[in-house]
């Protein structure tokens, strides 16, 4: 213990905290920091985990939906006659500014199939910068994300927001035990974690409200993590209530979704590299496309 | 009158040994006269260190999530100049406290004191901030080469934050300022893998169990060279392969550190080695010492309770600690396990060893004795520890963070003098006298195999009966009762009223639920332990105050009962007459010893205590 970290961690590259568990300590810091990296695109910016001072993380990873219908206004559920799929492959970066500031950024590539229209390329680039709510405790964090389009879309590839520019801002909480009474390393209850925010859009329509709920628990060793999530969002602009084509919702109707997503994670036990695994699923919803789909994913932490 | 009475007993005990030598009883009293045996360490100074912090800066250092690493910018205050750098939180296991350890970097061109760097360890697992620095003292004191080590109390914006400790850098830098030159080789036996051990076992993954710090490059060439030779070279001939290549002194020295204060935390981790191109020759120096001087760590328990723990030792002997090549070869190797046994006589102030010096210093210059002399013996060891609790004492409850969770200061101060106190006998004995049949009572690797594998899944219990009948004085002021073949002390007599030489008796029997015990006590709130106590000298009357000590050597070897729940609770019974009597105790949870006064001892009538929670 002691003067060593320093070699260890400048020369070697990854935390090692020494004594007697140390592989079991390695895998809580890997899991700490990257446990809100493993999401799907549309969420993974969205973490209540702050940076240490030039702390980096690196994720990438994809994800594959299919949407065979969408609920209309009345939430009655439509069949499409023929698939809708999209595959998006994700790059996403993070660093730790400083104690009090991590500064994000993330783009996607993304490939849109209707049956109709298909249509590829770079999507949103995002940028954002997060900070602490409570500057003694991390879990607990605001954020407010600038959301710049890079490719026009034709019109009726559609999905809220898209092409639009965009301002986020959301808290998030992941409430974990005090780690002065309870240390990282050894906790094993299930953490509860949500997030509470809003999307404001460029134009007319496309902005919403969203939230989430999550529960996560370490299962057979450190190493390895469940995580159950229930998210939902609401437009509250463009407020027209009709109902929509044969060709999909679109955001000039007032639109509604609840989701769930499971996955399961896994950490290296000596070193910053994690894998992750999900499945996504749209439970409800009202103009918008019911899709379900999974995602895999890698993520890597690394220091200045 | 202090030197009088360690001369007193150095000739007491060079007679006792039977080794009496002219020359060192001349150097000893030369020594004395000229000032040259320094029997006291330096005495200890507490400076303070001013830093200067953005306020909320401050509280978030100490207060944020352990495991954070961000730094923070800070200054320097000293003599009216702001030494600016930054600042961040230290350490492993110490960072899942409040008082974390902290390291300053400064800023390029700027230095403190002629370091770059200060690192300020928390000690915040050893409740009584003392471990690292007496180990520390004790390195130093016998020339071995070490870092900087001083206390501070250290401020924050003018406000009291705590009392830590500076440990010099270990880098090139430290090397060039002790004359070793800083273009050496320097390897840190990598403290997460377990395997600096230099067994042949661990060769082919030296990257993996050895940093190496300084050059920055991958080439292992003469670290493979060296544990190839120490592998290599018979046992018969170490002496020679130490000689060649080391600075033996360093290797000696730190298996003496390692067996005096009990360190077993080393080994396979947790030590430096610098190969110094201006002597040709590795060095050795140890780090980290919290689980030293009677803590040790648990071999079952999870963690943080594996370090964390009640567990505490006085009696392993010098190999303790997992194996090390070096070590292993060092002790089975005649000419340097004498030199071993010298050194540990010479720091328990026993015999008095002088400085090793080359052919050329042999002829020009004096002998001088060497540094540590008598460190460990009780009167320098408690003078040690009253120094620093009379240093650290008004400090202690006004620190701003928290430590670990423990028992009070005043019970850990006592823990270590009691550690001193039962330890001392035990290493003379077990490794400088001889046994009633003289034979040795240890020998290094003379280990007998247990008759049935450990079983690590269950609590192991080994019954021992333990007798010492020792004979007492009437200007006697204690008598340590040590067993006389395992050289285990079983007990501790202060002699109160005694009014002409007795013979009294110590009987124990170990690990095994009394027979006997007071009505209405439970035998799960009980000690799993009996002590019998009787003199043996007619017409006389002995009155003494006791100390006996239990074991809690770990979770799975301890004689508690399994409903014991607060140690502090404990308290003797004597039974005398077939009645039991509940005495007036004063418990030591930490060093689990037992003290109870004014026993009065009568011919023929046998005490037997026992020791139960309330």
């Amino acid at each position: 213990m002691g003067q060593l970290d320093e070699f260890q961690v400048n020369s070697i590259g990854k935390l090692q905290w020494g004594f007697l568990s140390n592989r079991v300590k390695n895998s809580m810091v890997v899991f700490t920091m990257l446990v809100s990296f493993f999401a799907f695109p549309n969420t993974i910016h969205a973490s209540a985990w702050m940076q240490s001072e030039g702390d980096s993380v690196g994720a990438t990873g994809v994800s594959y939906s299919t949407a065979d219908g969408f609920w209309k206004s009345d939430s009655n559920l439509l069949k499409y006659p023929v698939k809708h799929q999209e595959v998006v492959y994700y790059l996403y970066y993070e660093y730790g500014y400083s104690y009090y500031y991590t500064l994000l950024a993330s783009t996607a590539w993304t490939y849109y199939d209707n049956g109709t229209i298909k249509d590829s390329g770079i999507d949103n680039v995002k940028i954002g910068v997060r900070g602490r709510l409570n500057i003694f405790r991390n879990g607990r964090t605001w954020q407010v994300t600038a959301i710049l389009p890079v490719k026009k879309w034709d019109s009726s590839v559609f999905q809220p927001g898209r092409g639009k520019y965009g301002l986020e801002a959301g808290i998030f909480y992941r409430l974990l035990p005090d780690p002065y009474e309870t240390p990282s390393d050894i906790y094993t209850q299930g953490i509860w974690g949500m997030g509470l925010g809003t999307t404001l859009r460029s134009g007319d329509t496309g902005s919403e409200l969203w939230s989430y709920g999550k529960w996560e628990k370490k299962v057979f060793n450190p190493a390895w993590k469940v995580e159950v999530r229930l998210s939902a969002l609401s437009s509250f602009t463009g407020g027209q209530s009709g109902g929509v084509d044969i060709y999909g919702p679109n955001d000039s109707y007032h639109y509604e979704q609840i989701n769930s997503e499971f996955s399961l994670s896994y950490y290296s036990l000596n070193k910053t590299m994690g894998i992750n695994v999900s499945y996504k699923r749209d439970l409800w919803g009202r103009n918008i496309n019911m899709n379900e789909g999974p995602h895999i994913g890698i993520s890597m932490t690394w220091k200045k | 009158m202090n030197r009088i009475c360690d001369l007193r007993f150095t000739i007491y005990n060079l007679r006792f040994l039977k080794i009496v030598n002219l020359k060192s009883i001349f150097f000893f009293l030369f020594g004395l006269v000229t000032g040259w045996v320094q029997t006291e360490a330096a005495e200890v100074q507490f400076k303070t260190l001013e830093l200067e912090m953005d306020p909320r800066d401050a509280e978030v250092l100490f207060r944020k999530e352990p495991y954070d690493t961000s730094t923070f910018p800070v200054a320097v205050v000293e003599e009216g100049r702001r030494i600016p750098g930054r600042v961040e939180v230290m350490g492993q296991f110490s960072r899942t406290f409040l008082k974390k350890s902290i390291l300053i970097k400064f800023n390029e061109g700027n230095i403190w004191q002629g370091n770059k760097k200060i690192y300020l360890r928390s000690m915040s697992t050893d409740l009584s901030y003392m471990r690292d620095w007496l180990t520390w003292d004790m390195i130093s004191s016998l020339g071995m080469v070490s870092p900087r080590v001083e206390y501070f109390r250290l401020n924050i914006n003018k406000q009291f934050i705590g009392i830590f400790l500076f440990i010099e850098w270990i880098d090139p830098s430290m090397f060039e300022r002790l004359g070793l030159g800083k273009d050496g080789e320097l390897y840190y036996s990598e403290d997460t893998v377990f395997c600096g051990d230099m067994s042949p076992a661990n060769q082919n993954r030296l990257e993996e169990c050895w940093i190496k710090l300084s050059p920055k490059d991958r080439d292992y060439t003469l670290m493979r060279k060296l544990i190839d030779g120490i592998n290599e070279t018979p046992v018969e001939h170490f002496d020679s392969f130490l000689t060649q290549h080391f600075d033996v002194d360093s290797v000696i020295n730190y298996l003496v550190v390692n067996t005096i204060n009990s360190n077993g935390d080393t080994y396979n981790k947790n030590y430096f080695l610098y190969l110094s191109k201006k002597t040709g020759k590795w060095i050795v120096i140890p780090l980290d010492f919290d689980l030293t001087f009677g803590r040790n760590a648990d071999p079952v328990l999870p963690f943080p309770r594996n370090i964390l723990n009640n567990n505490y030792t006085y009696f392993y002997p010098p190999e303790l600690g997992s194996s090390n090549s070096l070590k292993e070869k060092t002790l089975k190797n005649e000419q340097l396990f004498q030199r071993f046994k010298n050194r540990i006589s010479h720091v328990l102030g026993i015999t008095l060893e002088m400085e090793s010096q080359g052919f050329f210093e042999k002829l020009f210059t004096e002998k001088k004795p060497l540094g540590g002399f008598a460190w460990f013996r009780p009167d320098e060891f408690r003078h040690h520890i009253a120094e620093l609790k009379h240093a650290m004492d008004k400090d202690i409850a006004s620190e701003r963070y928290p430590g670990t969770k423990g028992e009070p200061f005043e019970q850990q101060v006592e823990a270590l003098q009691l550690y001193n106190q039962w330890r001392y006998p035990l290493l003379k004995k077990l490794i400088l006298e001889p046994t009633p049949f003289n034979t040795a009572h240890w020998l290094p690797y003379f280990i007998f195999p247990p008759l049935t594998p450990v079983d690590m899944s269950r609590r192991q219990t080994v019954p021992l009966i333990f007798s010492v009948t020792a004979d007492v004085l009437p200007d006697d002021s204690s008598v340590v009762m040590v067993e006389e073949l395992l050289a285990r002390p079983i007990g501790v007599l202060d002699i109160q009223k005694l009014d002409k030489p007795a013979r009294v008796r110590l009987e124990v029997e170990t690990e095994r639920v009394p027979e006997s015990l007071p009505p209405d006590i439970n035998p799960s709130k009980c000690i799993q332990r009996t002590w019998y106590l009787d003199l043996k000298t007619p017409d006389t009357i002995l009155k003494v105050n006791v100390q006996l000590d239990y074991l809690q050597e770990n979770s799975l070897h301890h004689e508690l009962g399994e409903h014991i729940t607060d140690e502090n609770r404990l308290s003797l019974w004597a039974m005398e007459d077939h009645n039991w009597r509940n005495l007036q105790t004063t418990v030591n949870p930490i060093a689990n010893v037992l003290k109870a006064e004014g026993i009065e001892l009568v011919p023929s009538k046998v005490l037997r205590f026992v020791a139960c929670e309330e």
